[in-house]
């Protein structure tokens, strides 16, 4: 009976103009955003740049943090995340101060002097870019911290201003370690590719880009169908009938969650397709074997979760206070999650229902946030599963006769 | 037809809005945590306005027309001489009253810390905005009778809004005063006005169109010769 009532919710689902919609959106996101992807290639000696990778080097560190502490500084504008999410603080003059003294102490400079030569810097990439020349022709602009400062005593200040933002901060010691960022050479950029071919067999490479785009909309997108489907018993008055029936209500509840949770991840399968086809021709061109099933993990690991948690929520909150009420609290939660993300576009996980990874290869930075996303991706699915359990349990209520706008009546 | 208006300003508020409202003031309530409030200066107060407070228009004015979704209720609202549109009229001011009470507060909430910025000009702009994204899922819930599908396009609009920006929606750019411009302003309310008009026109005459319900020829003929149904 549930499979019956499974494959009967499916067709329901696909026949509405809520699906539709949903479909198209898909659709017209994935040309507009994936349509042209750029090729990995190998890296060649004396390139001008091979990009950034992360830093576990201890003088590295300090000088990210320090030259990030003086940017921020100037605009007064400082990142924290308290409770995991993004969010730009300013201090207060005596804190400024207190901040300066820090800068000029560890970078063994007066303040003035580090302004003047990060404005002459600013004027000499005006100067190039005026000239038509690349900006990657240019040195980017790095405050060198003092000999004479220990790595200790560095996280001690650190820490000093770590807490006048509240803890949680770009500053704190978790942060400075890894969000430490070197540019690569040439051999180092040798060995990213060389991780990418065996490791990522190139399909994971693109895949990751993949989910970055697609993991925006479903964390939103699928609410809309759940609501849709909520509703659609109260407006045909068909409830009373319903709950007459001798169906469980678990039965029920799942074979719905999981008719919109199919609904919405197909779309989204659908259009892996073509780009996995052409990741397994690009990789056959380059002496690869691929893995053809690649896309498919990333959808399943990665991509599931956000549509399973944006479908439960949509029933829960649906259940519990109303239709509207579930988009509500979502769309809340999506846009301060996408706020969250903004500030770095790949390696952002922490508890972000949308992790980002806005980059082509970066197999390591993948590596060094695997166990995040995995941590991640498991608690949404557990939180999923959660206020699905609650859903049951709501609408067990209902049929019973005990909950009705949450009043009692018998 | 005062008393009329007062009942259904009350029904509404107990029925509908206050849901709606708490929803729009906890929308507010939660900015200081997500975002630093203290001593912005004019760009970085538009931003929270564009960005994060432009959602009360869809909170606000979206459930204008929630009430009539159940087709018995508007149906009888068809039989009574108070138009429809007079109904619906009462439930718009009603919600442009709450996001107008709630936007004026931000912002005075944002001058008391010590954000600098236009008050007047930037309380034009915000409704402006809140009025537009608000009327998209209006208009689309008039046409389609589909709550779900209303908010869902306002909220498209925004998400493209976000992501492609001026490039593809031109004068009818949300984010326009985080670039000190406040030309696409009026782009927003005049365009909002109109599909705010247009939506309470279709919700107006939906029925006497039997707009979204089909009937056959005979039955037509019937029901205008008055032999019913």
């Amino acid at each position: 009976m549930g499979m019956q009532l499974f494959l009967k919710e499916c067709r329901q689902n696909a026949k509405s103009l809520t699906y539709l919609v949903y479909v198209c959106c898909l659709i017209l996101f994935y040309v507009t955003q994936l349509g042209e992807v750029s090729m990995i290639t190998e890296p060649k000696p004396g390139q001008e740049r091979y990009g950034t990778m992360p830093s576990d080097e201890e003088s590295i560190q300090m000088e990210c943090a320090l030259n990030e502490l003086f940017q921020n500084y100037e605009d007064n504008s400082y990142v924290t995340y308290p409770l995991g999410f993004y969010r730009q603080a300013a201090l207060s003059d005596e804190e400024q101060e207190y901040v300066r003294e820090t800068i000029e102490e560890v970078a063994g400079e007066k303040i003035e002097t580090l302004e003047e030569s990060f404005a002459m810097y600013q004027e000499e990439m005006e100067q190039k870019m005026m000239e038509g020349k690349s900006i990657l022709e240019l040195d980017t602009f790095s405050i060198v911290p003092d000999e004479t400062i220990t790595y200790e005593t560095f996280l001690e200040k650190m820490k000093v201003i770590d807490q006048m933002l509240g803890g949680s901060s770009r500053f704190s010691e978790k942060r400075i370690k890894s969000e430490a960022t070197v540019e690569m050479t040439y051999e180092q950029a040798k060995e990213e590719y060389e991780k990418i071919i065996e490791k990522d067999k190139i399909s994971g490479a693109y895949a990751r880009l993949f989910c970055d785009y697609f993991g925006i909309l479903l964390a939103i997108l699928p609410v809309f169908l759940a609501v849709t489907r909520a509703v659609r018993d109260q407006r045909a008055k068909a409830f009373e009938v319903i709950a007459s029936k001798k169906i469980s209500t678990a039965t029920l509840v799942l074979s719905r969650y999981f008719a919109v949770t199919a609904a919405a991840i197909t779309p989204v399968i659908v259009l892996a397709i073509s780009p996995a086809m052409q990741t397994v021709y690009m990789a056959k061109t380059m002496g690869i074997s691929a893995d053809l099933w690649m896309y498919g993990k990333y959808i399943g690991g990665w991509l599931l979760p956000s549509a399973l948690f944006s479908v439960a929520a949509g029933f829960f909150f649906s259940e519990l206070a109303g239709g509207a009420a579930g988009i509500l609290v979502m769309v809340l939660f999506w846009i301060v999650n996408l706020f969250q993300s903004s500030y770095q576009l790949t390696g952002s996980v922490g508890w972000n229902v949308m992790p980002r990874f806005n980059s082509l290869g970066k197999r390591s930075v993948f590596e060094g946030i695997l166990g995040e996303l995995i941590q991640n991706r498991i608690g949404y699915t557990i939180a999923a599963v959660l206020m699905v359990a609650a859903t049951i349990v709501i609408y067990d209520r209902k049929r019973k006769g005990r909950w009705k706008n949450g009043r009692k009546y018998h | 037809m005062a008393e009329n208006i007062i009942e259904i300003w009350k029904a509404n508020w107990r029925g509908n809005l206050r849901c709606h409202a708490l929803g729009a003031l906890i929308l507010c309530a939660v900015t200081p945590f997500l975002f630093d409030t203290r001593g912005l200066d004019a760009v970085s107060t538009a931003k929270i306005l564009e960005c994060y407070l432009i959602l009360m228009g869809i909170v606000c004015l979206v459930p204008v027309f929630l009430p009539d979704q159940d087709h018995a209720i508007r149906e009888l609202l068809d039989t009574k001489r108070m138009s429809p549109a007079v109904v619906c009229a009462v439930r718009l001011a009603q919600s442009i009253t709450v996001l107008t009470i709630l936007t004026g507060g931000m912002l005075w909430y944002l001058r008391e810390n010590g954000c600098e910025f236009p008050f007047k000009m930037y309380f034009a702009g915000s409704m402006a905005g809140m009025l537009f994204v608000g009327s998209i899922g209006m208009i689309v819930f008039a046409l389609t009778d589909k709550m779900p599908l209303s908010y869902m396009a306002a909220i498209l609009y925004y998400v493209i809004d976000t992501g492609g920006g001026k490039k593809y929606l031109g004068n009818w750019y949300l984010h326009s005063m985080c670039e000190e411009s406040f030309q696409e302003k009026w782009y927003l309310f005049l365009t909002g006005a109109a599909l705010i008009g247009l939506a309470l026109l279709c919700r107006t005459y939906a029925g006497r169109w039997h707009f979204g319900k089909r009937k056959k020829p005979s039955q037509i003929f019937r029901i205008r010769a008055g032999m019913g149904g």
